[in-house]
């Protein structure tokens, strides 16, 4: 069974191509990092697959059947914004809020609904954090109620943006460790994107690089190397393992970490 | 004095515009809009003075110029997020082609203070059943759109993508917004619809009364209506100095022993009679 199956994709946002005639497939029950430079498409791609932009050229499947919005087997986790941090909504209300957020009516959850929202905050281990207010919470604590957020519907297929964007080392292993179980336990299809491969590193199936807009795909040891990573950057590139650890290189330049720096500043 | 009827008339249209208003100006405060809300309100002061101009009921040009501008703010949509300064040229335009309005219909310049600052001793029953109406049906459409609606607000990404159309609701929000606006001009006024919009939202937020978002939430305020703040002090300076000059100062003026609060002693005069805020500088 395939979760995602691109078949020759070109987005524009737009005059900007963000990806050019790009093929691949996503097998389900894989945990997928995606990574890449900033701008090179991850969040264009997660917002191809939910249906939120239109490809300009070649058709995207989900799980066997066209992109489309609304899809109830696709759960997302938008990049975090400044707003969600500054909310006095308790954490049971915030996930609360997106049960059947978009039908018409009073807001509010009907008995089958609190149950879901229990079991949700229960899987993700956020039980005690249902009766604090969002604004009280730190960043880990608030990446558990998003994905709680994420597995309300038992969707097949987990989009996450950035989840580990602005969380110390500690805090980004807890929530890889966290998805890959989760992504085990229920049998979901992962996509996980993230400026850095290390803090994923042996958590992932397989790597999806993005950049230039053209996409790389398959196991680590493939896909990151000098010869893929040159021809996705359009630049010389040197991949440097050590203890364990890869630093992909340009020049002296560490490209990830400095990627990542300026995210953070943003 | 509620054997007058003009003042149980007066308790019941602030009753029914307070309610609405707050109801409503939680959900402008939590999306950040407050300013729009605010400037729906000169739109529509263009909107009253035009009709009246053209031979129309107020309340009809009201209605139509706010619910238009809200529509057309709604179709904006995420554009207009951050836009305070074109939303402040639409007010000033607004605001500036009521008076020029006004200009031309000379005749009806004597009510002008009350479309500005609102007229809540001058209801009468028919005027207080449109307000019941108008509150009614704002009220209603409210509370079909009001699940999407909190979702769009708190989590605008994923809302869409879980197949929420953020423009619809966004447009549905402001047509709303307007129809309140429209209703609380009539009460109290253009300048002070902004208060009664924003404060009880805001308020109920910062007061954190509880963290349900039925009962209060909030985005930080200064961050986002620095603008609003600024405008609002600045309206409530203009509208003292416009009654300072008004009839009733000089009505006031022409008889000293009115100044002077019952039981006090005469130097605790009134100098400047402050309507607005209730207080009193002393002389």
């Amino acid at each position: 069974m395939t979760a995602v199956e691109f078949e020759r994709v070109t987005v524009s946002l737009g005059s900007r191509v963000v990806l050019s005639e790009v093929s691949l497939r996503l097998e389900d029950g894989e945990f997928i990092g995606v990574l890449g430079p900033n701008g090179s498409g991850k969040t264009t791609l997660m917002r191809a697959i939910l249906g939120l932009v239109k490809p300009s050229a070649g058709s995207i499947k989900v799980l066997g059947k066209p992109a489309r919005r609304g899809n109830a087997a696709a759960g997302y986790m938008p990049q975090q914004r400044q707003s969600v941090r500054s909310l006095r909504l308790s954490g049971w209300d915030f996930v609360a809020s997106a049960v059947n957020g978009h039908k018409w009516g009073l807001p509010g959850a009907r008995a089958a609904e609190r149950k879901e929202i229990d079991w949700a905050l229960a899987t993700v281990g956020a039980r005690d954090l249902a009766r604090r207010p969002l604004s009280e919470t730190s960043g880990g604590e608030r990446q558990r109620l998003l994905l709680a957020q994420c597995l309300l519907g038992r969707p097949r297929l987990l989009l996450l943006d950035e989840p580990l964007l602005n969380l110390d080392p500690h805090h980004q292993r807890v929530v890889v460790q966290l998805v890959r179980q989760l992504q085990k336990e229920l049998a979901m299809t992962v996509l996980f994107s993230a400026h850095e491969i290390n803090p994923l590193l042996g958590a992932l199936d397989k790597v999806l690089y993005l950049g230039g807009g053209r996409a790389a795909l398959g196991g680590v040891d493939e896909v990151i190397t000098g010869p893929v990573l040159s021809r996705l950057y359009g630049s010389e590139i040197e991949v440097v393992r050590i203890g364990g650890r890869i630093f992909v290189m340009s020049g002296a330049h560490d490209l990830e970490k400095s990627e990542h720096r300026h995210d953070a500043h943003l | 004095m509620l054997t007058y009827d003009f003042m149980v008339n007066a308790f019941l249209a602030s009753g029914i515009v307070a309610v609405v208003a707050g109801i409503v100006g939680f959900f402008l405060v939590l999306r950040g809009q407050t300013f729009a809300g605010h400037a729906l309100s000169h739109v529509g002061f263009a909107g009253a003075t035009g009709a009246v101009l053209v031979g129309l009921p107020p309340l009809w040009g009201l209605v139509v110029f706010t619910v238009g501008a809200g529509l057309g703010m709604g179709v904006l949509g995420e554009r207009l997020s951050g836009r305070d300064v074109a939303i402040g040229i639409i007010l000033s335009l607004s605001m500036g082609l009521g008076l020029l309005f006004l200009h031309f219909y000379t005749a009806y310049a004597t009510q002008v203070t009350a479309l500005l600052f609102g007229n809540v001793l001058g209801v009468d029953s028919e005027t207080l059943w449109t307000l019941l109406l108008l509150g009614a049906v704002s009220l209603a459409a409210l509370a079909v759109i009001a699940r999407p609606l909190l979702f769009a607000s708190i989590q605008p990404e994923l809302a869409e993508a879980k197949g929420v159309s953020l423009q619809l609701v966004s447009l549905l929000f402001l047509a709303i917004v307007a129809l309140t606006v429209a209703e609380c001009t009539q009460i109290v006024g253009v300048l002070l619809v902004f208060t009664l919009d924003g404060g009880p939202g805001g308020r109920g937020g910062t007061m954190d009364l509880s963290a349900r978002p039925r009962r209060g939430a909030r985005r930080d305020p200064g961050a986002r209506r620095g603008l609003d703040r600024r405008h609002a002090r600045l309206l409530h300076r203009l509208a003292d100095q416009l009654l300072d000059h008004g009839p009733q100062r000089r009505r006031l003026l022409r008889q000293p022993a009115a100044l002077t609060p019952p039981g006090k002693p005469a130097h605790y005069q009134l100098v400047r009679p402050c309507y607005l805020t209730g207080g009193c500088t002393r002389a």
